[in-house]
């Protein structure tokens, strides 16, 4: 279950959209008065609408900074209504009349993940007419599946499959081309459409586009307004995209940078996940460096050198070692092969690994 | 059937749990009764599922839990009391992942002393607490299974006969009942409840469920058991089960203890075979550099020694 604190998410909003706490209050409507029983404050400040207030700053600094005891639904609708996103304080991820509905979707995730895209399209056909219409959740949904299926299948080109992203994106984020994208808060069906942008990116070798659109993503994760499993794993996940585009770029040192605080925040939450890239692309970039390295004339440093990277290499291969067992732990069988390649090409005469 | 009535925004975010809440219960044809026996009153349920009562957080978890709704497909917006309680929830959890028992310790206190008047908040307090008996040097059987006995009754006092009958028990009342079992001190009895257990889950995988963590744990404990009552053949099949089940899932869930746990039980079967040598060696070669990579060297050493022995294997130095 994903939990965000709302204050965090609307203040977050808030500032996103430029707006102060006042004006974040403020209220104007042509409509009849009492319909949001919102308090009425200032009469005919325009022509045909009247102010009202949502609540007062002081209340909306209280919800910010979450010491509102009880928050009341009006004040709650009116400002996730202000803001223009859906005033929901909980939803699943898609709405629908029959209960496996979800168990459907996990099944196209998995054969997504495997790259089986004629199976997800088929498993998609039967998941549809139970999706309940109208909700712009379950459009999202759809919209950024379909799009991902017609994608690689071919059918639509790079240029159309973003613009059903950023599409699917305004369907609950209808403000996202008045925004930064590092400065709203994210749910994970959202995060996922982001990701999507940033492979469709990448499959385009767009590493300029896709390195600013990582480095947003990383600047928004990091404001930690998410659970910590969240956290954890979408991190990890931005920072294997940039450790990788630093890799294609040959920018080893900022790459081994983001490796090292990968591997930090997964041994501390104790996460598998991605762990294993973030190993095998250290071990590359170290191993790359250690053998374009150069060798003084001076004998004496020449020995002190040969025995660092004698102890580094021991570092790198220790290092592989885990990857090759943390990947097959979890069952990635396809990484654990390609870890295994890279094992074989620099320690050709170190044991197999098995 | 649903229309743009119900797709009404201001009757939706007034109503949105409570509708779900319904909607996932009849879709799965349980009665109001079958959910919120031991937690709320019908009652209750009826008004929050009729948007007239607001239900806090923990008890829609608990009730989520219960009709095997998917919670990582659900997100909450907290506030006020519920977002403080969660988080204090998630600090002593993950201080027990850390191993920081001392701060774990004083943080259930605290817990205690905010929230120790709601039921769902004691039955929390009483199974962690129960955990860091059993995390202690020594730690007293007995008393981690009075806490969990305490844990379970607030919401099923009767859990075996909820078991027996394919009763809905949420997560943690799940999790409750797979430590109980692991009290018993008799291996034949455990076996058998285990054996039990093991149905219900199936049960439940035949209704097209999801497991929760809870079945994870069960399937490794309940492996710990067979391989202790020499069922050397079925324990491995469990540890083949827990294992597929774990791929997927991001976190190290101490997973190495089953690969070691397979590697033990293909040993205990004494087969000679090549294959069966290899197969061994993989598994305790796993268990060594995962558990390693989380937990430090130093407190695998045994373990590393042992495959230097067992297998001269030359490890990298």
């Amino acid at each position: 279950m994903a939990i965000y604190q709302l204050g965090k998410c609307i203040r977050m909003m808030r500032e996103a959209l430029r707006m102060t706490q006042e004006q974040m209050v403020e209220w104007y409507t042509i409509k009849e008065e009492g319909k949001y029983n919102f308090t009425k404050v200032n009469m005919d400040l325009k022509e045909g609408y009247k102010r009202y207030d949502i609540c007062s700053a002081q209340v909306l600094r209280r919800i910010e900074n979450d010491t509102a005891r009880r928050i009341k639904a009006e004040v709650l609708f009116g400002l996730m209504e202000k803001i223009g996103v859906l005033p929901e304080q909980f939803y699943a991820s898609i709405m629908a009349d029959e209960p496996w509905a979800l168990n459907l979707k996990a099944q196209i995730y998995t054969h997504m993940c495997q790259g089986e895209y004629e199976k997800a399209e088929k498993v998609l056909l039967k998941l549809k007419p139970m999706m309940v219409p109208g909700y712009p959740r379950n459009k999202q949904y759809l919209m950024q599946t379909e799009a991902i299926i017609a994608y690689h299948k071919k059918n639509i080109d790079v240029q159309e499959y973003l613009n059903v992203l950023f599409a699917a994106l305004r369907q609950t984020v209808p403000m996202l081309d008045e925004i930064d994208i590092a400065e709203w808060p994210w749910n994970g069906e959202e995060f996922c459409i982001l990701i999507s942008i940033a492979y469709a990116y990448h499959s385009i070798k767009d590493r300029e586009k896709e390195l600013e659109f990582l480095l947003k993503l990383k600047k928004n994760v990091e404001r930690k307004y998410m659970e910590l499993s969240y956290y954890t794993v979408w991190h990890t996940w931005i920072l294997v995209k940039l450790s990788s585009l630093m890799c294609m770029e040959n920018k080893r040192d900022k790459s081994m940078e983001y490796c090292e605080v990968g591997i930090m925040e997964c041994k501390e939450f104790k996460i598998l996940g991605s762990i294993h890239y973030l190993l095998y692309d250290s071990v590359w970039c170290k191993e790359q460096r250690l053998r374009e390295g150069f060798l003084p004339e001076d004998r004496s440093v020449l020995e002190e050198q040969e025995s660092q990277i004698k102890k580094e290499r021991v570092f790198c291969k220790k290092r592989l070692v885990h990857a090759y067992y943390l990947s097959k732990v979890q069952g990635d069988f396809y990484n654990t092969e390609r870890i295994k390649r890279l094992w074989e090409k620099y320690y050709p005469n170190e044991t197999k690994l098995i | 059937m649903h229309n743009e009535k119900d797709m009404n925004p201001v009757r939706l975010y007034k109503n949105m749990v409570g509708d779900y809440l319904k909607r996932n219960r009849e879709m799965r044809g349980y009665t109001q009764f079958e959910v919120c026996d031991g937690i709320c009153s019908v009652s209750t349920l009826s008004r929050i599922e009729a948007g007239e009562e607001v239900i806090s957080f923990p008890m829609a978890e608990v009730i989520m839990s219960r009709m095997e709704i998917e919670l990582s497909e659900c997100e909450f917006f907290l506030a006020g009391e519920d977002s403080s309680m969660y988080e204090r929830r998630e600090e002593i959890k993950l201080l027990f992942e850390k191993e920081e028992y001392e701060k774990a310790k004083e943080c259930l206190e605290v817990y205690w002393n905010e929230y120790g008047t709601k039921d769902i908040c004691r039955q929390f307090f009483y199974f962690w607490s129960a955990v860091l008996e059993e995390r202690k040097l020594q730690p007293d059987r007995k008393k981690k299974k009075e806490l969990l006995l305490k844990a379970i009754e607030i919401t099923v006092p009767d859990y075996l006969n909820k078991l027996e009958n394919k009763a809905l028990l949420s997560s943690i009342e799940l999790e409750c009942v797979v430590e109980l079992i692991s009290c018993e001190e008799d291996l034949n009895k455990k076996e058998q409840r285990y054996e039990e257990f093991y149905t219900y889950f199936r049960w439940k995988q035949s209704r097209e469920s999801f497991f929760p963590v809870a079945y994870r744990k069960f399937l490794k404990y309940y492996a710990e058991c067979l391989y202790e009552n020499k069922k050397y053949d079925q324990c491995i099949r469990i540890c083949d089960e827990a294992i597929t089940e774990l791929y997927g899932t991001s976190k190290e869930e101490n997973r190495w203890h089953l690969f070691y746990r397979r590697a033990k039980a293909r040993e205990g079967r004494g087969r000679k075979e090549e294959e069966e040598k290899k197969l061994c060696l993989s598994d305790l070669l796993a268990a060594y550099y995962v558990s390693s990579f989380y937990y430090g060297e130093e407190k695998m050493e045994s373990l590393k020694k042992y495959i230097e022995e067992e297998y001269e294997w030359q490890f990298i130095s």
